[in-house]
């Protein structure tokens, strides 16, 4: 099946990018295209002319619940990345400390996962992504599952994170307010076989205030935002079963 | 919500449903619904059981049974578990003693215990062996389970760091299918005790809970087959408890 075709994007080195696109227009595969997860695919992929198996990336997945390990604590958890690569455990713990610390995660770092809140789940589990510093932190509707309040809160903690360690992050989202809130650009993809259908950049101050989604500029660039969206959707495509 | 009920208090209503059952078994036997021959009174039990364990007489036996269990078991158990991992984890070998596998644990246990009886000997070899064959399959199947269904999106998290086979297995597999490990050891030490008691009733021996229980029912000393019945039953009620509560240190994200 035919998923992604022809799609190139430009992710300056620590810039936030959001992609909105259709449901099922394969952002998800392209994620996990660039992450090296998948590498059945059919044709030629490149990140900055090197394959994406090459280039360290962290991919931060949606279900925090089933993307932690229960029995590990926190810090191992946030060091499993450290585990893999081989690096003595005392360094690793006191790596994953620090970057704890670093974050200011209010996280107990003895707690194991279960003993966690949803939103704090998925902030070990970006922890976990940064540990390793990759140049590429790749984010599933990393706050699809969450409530309402928690999604809130959590997008401005990843904000003051990314402005603090500026990891090139490409964030999948499926709600435009959340994508323009977060990005310096939001790229609109059209259905399947997806490809770019609009650029949008957004040009709001950071950092970031609640505050300002009710904002003139915030409000116009949603409007862009959903105009490009909604031509995205009504492209004419193949259709998959056509009936009499 | 149900409201819970505060440890201390737990404690007293734990103790509820087992003395009303003493009391209940007190009036039945008094009131002579049942023949002493048959229900002797629980003080009469008691008192038993008191002799049992004062003079000594019963501890060998415990020994002995506690032994088969724990040697049988332990042998089964490890078995399983090494056969399970490496079924587990290659599911061609699974296809090719999948039907192999379900046919032996279809055999019904007891109509073995005559080819044990011949292979290993009237010893305490035959009885260890049914033990550890029947405890065998209970882990294999359940550890190949744990394996197998280990949690899709924690197995991507490993790939998606680049973590080789032998960590997949090592950090993710392992732990994955460790919960379901121990109900399996759990379930096949149970089946083990009834194994082992079985295959001391039938299989000559001198030793053994099972004997006593036995010996004690051909000469109607029902007092003495009561109170064999219920060191047994103690017996496997500590052995279920242990395992809970290796259960909750072991695997102790399962148990929140």
């Amino acid at each position: 099946m035919m998923v992604v075709s022809n799609l190139s994007l430009q992710l300056p080195a620590g810039s936030f990018t959001t992609i909105l696109g259709p449901n099922g227009c394969g952002k998800s595969t392209l994620l996990r295209i660039l992450n090296g997860l998948d590498r059945e695919y059919d044709g030629r992929v490149s990140l900055d002319g090197r394959q994406p198996v090459d280039v360290p990336s962290a991919y931060i997945f949606q279900n925090y619940g089933e993307s932690l390990l229960p029995w590990k604590d926190v810090v191992s958890n946030t060091a499993f990345p450290l585990e893999i690569t081989g690096v003595a455990k005392r360094n690793r713990r006191s790596q994953a400390v620090r970057l704890l610390d670093d974050l200011c995660l209010d996280v107990p770092k003895a707690a194991f996962p279960y003993q966690l809140s949803g939103g704090q789940q998925q902030m070990v589990a970006i922890a976990r992504g940064l540990i390793t510093q990759p140049s590429l932190l790749l984010m599933d509707e990393p706050f699809g599952s969450l409530d309402y309040e928690m999604r809130y809160s959590l997008r401005d903690r990843l904000l003051s994170i990314w402005e603090k360690r500026r990891p090139t992050v490409l964030f999948v989202s499926h709600e435009v307010d959340e994508a323009v809130y977060l990005a310096d650009r939001v790229v609109v993809l059209t259905r399947r076989p997806a490809h770019v259908a609009a650029v949008i950049d957004v040009t709001l101050p950071r950092p970031r205030r609640r505050p300002m989604i009710e904002g003139d500029s915030f409000l116009s660039h949603k409007a862009v935002v959903e105009a490009a969206f909604r031509r995205a959707i009504e492209l004419p495509h193949v259709p998959q079963h056509q009936s009499a | 919500m149900k409201p819970s009920i505060p440890p201390t208090k737990s404690l007293y209503f734990v103790l509820i449903g087992p003395l009303a059952g003493i009391a209940f078994w007190a009036l039945v036997a008094h009131a002579r619904w049942i023949s002493p021959l048959f229900l002797p009174a629980p003080g009469q039990v008691l008192l038993q059981l008191w002799t049992d364990f004062a003079t000594g007489q019963i501890l060998p036996h415990v020994a002995a049974t506690l032994l088969r269990v724990t040697v049988g078991c332990g042998l089964g158990i490890s078995l399983g578990i090494f056969l399970g991992l490496v079924l587990g984890y290659w599911p061609t070998a699974y296809a090719c003693c999948e039907a192999l596998i379900d046919f032996f644990r279809s055999i019904p246990i007891a109509c073995l215990f005559p080819l044990f009886l011949v292979i290993l000997g009237i010893g305490d070899k035959a009885k260890i062996g049914t033990a550890a064959w029947a405890s065998t399959f209970i882990v294999l199947l359940s550890t190949v389970y744990g394996v197998r269904h280990a949690n899709p999106t924690r197995i991507l998290v490993a790939k998606s760091l680049r973590a080789n086979e032998l960590q997949l297995f090592t950090k993710i597999l392992l732990p994955e299918a460790l919960p379901h490990i121990m109900v399996g050891c759990r379930t096949a030490t149970s089946l083990g005790l009834v194994v082992v008691l079985v295959t001391e009733m039938f299989m000559g021996t001198e030793t053994g809970l099972g004997r006593e229980i036995y010996d004690a029912s051909i000469v109607y000393r029902t007092p003495k087959l009561y109170s064999g019945i219920l060191v047994t039953g103690l017996l496997g009620y500590c052995l279920n408890r242990a395992f809970v509560a290796l259960e909750r240190r072991v695997v102790h994200w399962k148990c929140e």
